[in-house]
């Protein structure tokens, strides 16, 4: 069973993922965080990343560890304000499903 | 497929786009594998299934048309299409088409190019051992033939030193014998007397094979190896 969400789903899941962290954190990690919750390919990550660069809900800087460098992923404010609203759609939207799934056929 | 080589054909497949781009993604892939370390090396190139796969998912992302395709679901995130064959395959040249048999040997390991090697080697046995029999046999031909004349010369030496030895002992045999049975003793000089002659002919046979028969022969057959190797430069 599949729902076409197109990306806005996937987006406000990696935007909290990488909300959680203050200073920041990297590609390997947010994909890691993301598997636990959902399957997502790994290579589907990438574009989502770089779009929401692009978007400017996410701002990047390179931190020297281990003598390489390591790319970090940081929310903005912006970005925050649009992982608050998915949230709220999602509230919103899921809660009108459950209603309908659980009690839609009794109530009127 | 290692890391490297992963890198390589991604970096292959992404020339189509800017460099700033190309850049961009393979510096999340190598900063990717990196984090991973290299103990999850294979196990990362499992889940990203192929280069093309993520060549493909890259370039969708620039044009923004991978986003419409993302399917959540029970089972999470897909996108039906990369899960099917979402490959970019290499072009193909006309060149290498030609150096087909010479690619193949390059892109052998040692062990299968030593395997190939003594295969062709076992081949060649028969080959070699025929190489070896016509030239054995060639040298065997030459080598009894020269055996061969020595044989007739060295046989007519021989036969000439018995019919003279044998005429001398007809001649004194007969020489007695004409004081007791004349006519038995003529004809013991006579039989001598042909003996003689007939010695003195191969003696001269044998004179003329040794003095003009073999230097001639040599003479021809050097000549001719003359004339054929010095004809042109002369």
């Amino acid at each position: 069973m599949i729902f076409n969400t197109g990306a806005a789903l996937l987006d406000a899941v990696v935007l909290s993922v990488v909300s959680r962290e203050k200073e920041g954190t990297y590609g390997y990690k947010i994909t890691q965080d993301v598997q636990q919750v959902i399957s997502v390919s790994e290579s589907t990550l990438y574009p989502v990343l770089r779009r929401l660069l692009k978007d400017e809900c996410l701002k990047s800087y390179d931190r020297e560890f281990q003598g390489r460098n390591r790319r970090y992923y940081q929310i903005t404010a912006s970005g925050l304000a649009q992982l608050n609203m998915y949230k709220q759609e999602w509230y919103e939207y899921t809660l009108r499903i459950n209603k309908l799934f659980d009690g839609g056929y009794h109530d009127e | 497929m290692n890391r490297k080589e992963f890198i390589e054909k991604l970096s292959f497949l992404l020339q189509d786009i800017s460099d700033e781009e190309r850049h961009e993604a393979l510096d999340f892939y190598e900063n990717y594998f990196d984090e991973a370390g290299i103990e999850n090396e294979q196990k990362v190139i499992l889940e990203l299934k192929s280069p093309e796969r993520v060549a493909a998912i890259i370039k969708d992302g620039l044009k923004g048309q991978f986003e419409e395709r993302i399917y959540a679901g029970n089972q999470g995130f897909s996108n039906d299409d990369y899960e099917m064959n979402y490959e970019i395959t290499e072009p193909k040249n006309q060149e290498k088409k030609e150096n087909k048999i010479f690619d193949r040997w390059k892109q052998m390991d040692s062990q299968d190019r030593l395997i190939l090697v003594i295969i062709g080697i076992v081949l060649c046995i028969p080959i070699t051992f025929s190489i070896f029999g016509i030239v054995g046999g060639v040298f065997g031909i030459g080598f009894s033939f020269v055996i061969a004349i020595l044989c007739v010369i060295f046989g007519l030496w021989i036969v000439t030193f018995i019919f003279h030895l044998l005429a001398v002992i007809l001649m004194i045999v007969g020489g007695i014998t004409l004081f007791i049975h004349p006519g038995a003793g003529l004809i013991y000089l006579g039989a001598g007397c042909i003996l003689i002659g007939l010695g003195t002919i191969f003696g001269k046979l044998a004179t003329w094979f040794f003095k003009d028969c073999i230097p001639h022969v040599v003479d021809t057959v050097s000549n001719a190896l003359h004339k054929i190797f010095h004809s042109r430069s002369v």
